[in-house]
């Protein structure tokens, strides 16, 4: 009978169960011989071996002779089901050698347990890596006498792979832990850790900047931070601790070496398993040159920015287009613009009028070639006040030295202008002066000649009345030639006719002549002491001279009153002495004067309107 | 006032506002032996041309007090009174011929004395050809 016969018996495809082929086994050619001749320990643990689930195999007598359940069918592979009843010897050929022993002493009553042996098993149709623990134990008969090795084995593959995997896993945090360790002992970055309230610090790594602590302190914060500094880091923490946040702050602290640096520090909270923050981990790195560089940076902005702004010159930066860009504080005062935001961006030559419009686009057209320009012009200010500017115009020079941008500086020069306008007009009106004062002498000079019997006399009277006109002159100096007060002027006049302090007197009030006015009393004064030193109250010891002035009502009266001289007869002929003071000078006065040859004493009086507006120079008043 | 002694008895009127220079000007025009009316602004100038029709030659100064200087008081009169020749003098303005009515005769304070006097006798002698 064979095999095949036996399982078309069964029926189906279904896989022979071991019960069946240890039933239809012919055990009679085989050296254990027939079933029911077996001694009962070989039936008896036969019967245990197929009714477990466990893979067994038993191992009888001298022969090895190799017996197996349903379980260790599987184990067996391909070598099942022709294995049943084999020596071991020939089912396990490859392995005989290492196992033989190991049998050998089973067999003289020892046990063995071997974990975790690997088998490559087909048994789901493909080849897999299995693992099974193996137990060997003897087996007795009833008299002691060990008869048979059994081995009670069991499949391990699911622990050995879950061990692999967590030794898989155990090896990548180990390798991914140093890597980490590597990294941040390569960083140059200071590490700390702080209690979860942060009130001690618990240890840090200074990383040479910054002090060690090795042990745990809670003067961490007196060790690394700065009194006045205190406060807000502490805030910062709060506020993290509160969140339960990363902390972040740049900050100063105390370096190493007692100075002061900066640092950018940043902290995360490290919880347990249970969520609660049992410490907070940080870094540390030293910021302090870039600090100092951005610091630096500042300060020379702000250095800048100050010397912008307290510069009254309107420092401004057009782009190529000529529009507007910057505009510095000192200049937005001086233009009187409230915000920049209104004229940023404006075409900068549209603040110009008139020539002013077209030398700035010129100016700016030479900057964009690279060439500076300057130009001056009047410039409405924003508030619309009318200024006379000074302007330098310059390219600003990229790094590849085009131009890139265009300086602009516009200095308020209206005051100056407005000066050398002043001047300009000055010195025409002196010229004008002048020619008005040549002219007045060469009427002097012309009349004088005109009427005079002698060279010599002519010559003696020229000379003082341009004497006389030089004195009055004098006063008007001091007051731009506009005015003087007649006391002055009297005064200046009388000066040279003084011949006895007490013998002239003069009195009035304060008042202001005009320059015409002040140089005609002027020569009235002259002509009338002239002639009193010659035939009047001057030309004896003990004749007196009074002068006297009045306004009222705005009209004006000067007399001249002389007493105590020579009787008075009047000339024969009137001169251009009488034609001055009677005609000439009070036309000045927009009045009349009258000579008096009263035989008392000579008596002249003028009358007019007062005040510097009558009579006013002619030249200013055009 | 002096007497006219030229022919055709012009006579001349002199328009200063400065008494002193305006008495220089009334002398030298009388000692050339014109006769001579003077006036201190434009309308006292005018009220004389409008009574004295001998007036042929108007001899001003330009800046005077009033409505009207000199040289509109020039074209004034050159309008109303066409025949008067016209002398205009100045400190202040340089005065070129487009400012003056035509044939307007200018002299620059301080003038020669020489120079007013030849003007004049010009003048005189055209009116009398």
């Amino acid at each position: 009978m064979t095999l095949h016969a036996e399982l078309g018996d069964v029926g189906g495809t279904a896989p022979l169960r071991m019960a069946d082929l240890f039933r239809l086994r012919d055990w009679g050619t085989t050296p254990l011989g027939k079933r029911d001749t077996w001694p009962a320990v070989l039936r008896t643990t036969i019967d245990l071996m197929l009714a477990s689930l466990h893979p067994m195999c038993l191992l009888w007598g001298p022969g090895r002779i190799f017996l197996y359940n349903d379980g260790y069918a599987e184990i067996l592979g391909a070598r099942h089901p022709s294995a049943l009843g084999l020596p071991t010897e020939d089912v396990w050929p490859e392995l005989w050698d290492d196992l033989a022993p190991l049998i050998g002493r089973t067999f003289g009553g020892e046990s063995f347990a071997f974990r975790d042996q690997p088998l490559t098993m087909t048994r789901n149709g493909f080849a897999e890596q299995v693992w099974y623990d193996f137990a060997y134990s003897p087996v007795r008969d009833e008299n002691g006498t060990v008869v048979a090795l059994l081995n009670v084995t069991s499949e391990s593959t699911a622990r050995v792979t879950a061990q692999r995997e967590r030794d898989r896993a155990t090896g990548w945090l180990r390798s991914s832990e140093g890597r980490l360790a590597a990294l941040v002992e390569a960083s140059s970055d200071s590490l700390y850790s702080m209690s979860p309230d942060w009130q001690e610090m618990r240890s840090l790594q200074g990383r040479g900047f910054i002090a060690n602590a090795d042990a745990p302190t809670e003067r961490w914060m007196d060790v690394y931070l700065f009194p006045e500094d205190q406060d807000e880091v502490r805030g910062k923490i709060e506020t993290a601790i509160a969140r339960t946040e990363p902390f972040e702050m740049e900050h100063r602290v105390r370096l190493a070496d007692g100075t002061a640096g900066w640092i950018f520090s940043r902290a995360v909270p490290v919880r347990n398993e249970t969520g609660q923050v049992t410490e907070w981990f940080g870094m540390a790195a030293d910021v302090t040159t870039r600090y100092r560089a951005v610091e630096q940076l500042r300060e020379s902005e702000a250095f800048m920015r100050g010397v912008l702004a307290a510069s009254n010159d309107c420092i401004k930066v057009l782009d190529l287009d000529a529009k507007l860009t910057f505009m510095s504080e000192g200049g937005r005062r001086v233009m009187e613009v409230s915000d920049f935001n209104a004229v940023a961006g404006c075409p900068w030559p549209e603040f110009w009028e008139g020539v002013g419009h077209v030398a700035a686009k010129e100016a700016v057209a030479s900057a964009r070639a690279g060439v500076a320009a300057a130009f001056q012009g009047y410039a409405d200010t924003m508030k619309g006040n009318r200024r006379y500017w000074d302007v330098q115009v310059s390219p600003i020079l990229g790094a590849d030295g085009k131009p890139e941008r265009i300086l602009s500086i516009s200095r308020d020069i209206t005051a100056l202008k407005a000066a050398e306008e002043a001047r300009a007009v000055l010195a025409q009106e002196l010229a004008h002066r002048m020619k008005n004062s040549l002219a007045m002498v060469q009427a002097i000079v012309t009349q004088t000649l005109r009427q005079s019997k002698s060279m010599e006399e002519g010559r003696t009277a020229v000379s003082q009345r341009l004497s006389a006109l030089g004195r009055a002159q004098d006063i008007l100096t001091r007051s731009d030639f506009t005015e003087a007060d007649i006391h002055e002027v009297v005064a200046a006049a009388i000066e040279p006719h003084r011949i006895a302090e007490d013998r002239i007197s003069w009195s009035g009030p304060p008042l202001t002549l005009s320059s015409q006015q002040a140089l005609g009393l002027s020569l009235a004064i002259h002509e009338l002491a002239t002639n009193a030193a010659k035939y009047g109250a001057l030309s004896n010891e003990t004749g007196r001279v009074a002068m006297s002035w009045h306004v009222v009502d705005g009209g004006f009266r000067f007399d001249w009153i002389e007493s105590g001289g020579p009787p008075v007869a009047p000339p024969g002929a009137r001169g251009f002495g009488s034609k001055l003071i009677e005609r000439i000078v009070a036309s000045y006065f927009e009045g009349e004067g009258i000579l008096d040859f009263d035989a008392a004493g000579v008596r002249f009086r003028l009358t007019g309107a007062a005040g510097a507006a009558v009579g006013d120079d002619k030249g200013l008043s055009h | 006032m002096g007497q006219s002694v030229h022919p055709g008895s012009v006579a001349v009127l002199v328009v200063e506002d400065d008494a002193l220079l305006r008495a220089e000007a009334v002398d030298l025009c009388i000692e050339a032996g014109f006769q001579t009316y003077e006036a201190r602004d434009a309308d006292q100038a005018i009220r004389l041309l409008e009574r004295h029709s001998e007036i042929r030659v108007l001899f001003t100064d330009i800046e005077m007090r009033g409505q009207m200087d000199g040289l509109k008081l020039a074209h004034a009169v050159r309008e109303r009174w066409p025949p008067v020749s016209i002398m205009v003098t100045s400190g202040r303005r340089k005065v070129t011929k487009k400012d003056l009515p035509e044939n307007g005769l200018f002299f620059a304070k301080p003038y020669p004395p020489d120079d007013i006097v030849n003007a004049l006798n010009g003048i005189a002698a055209q009116i009398a050809s």
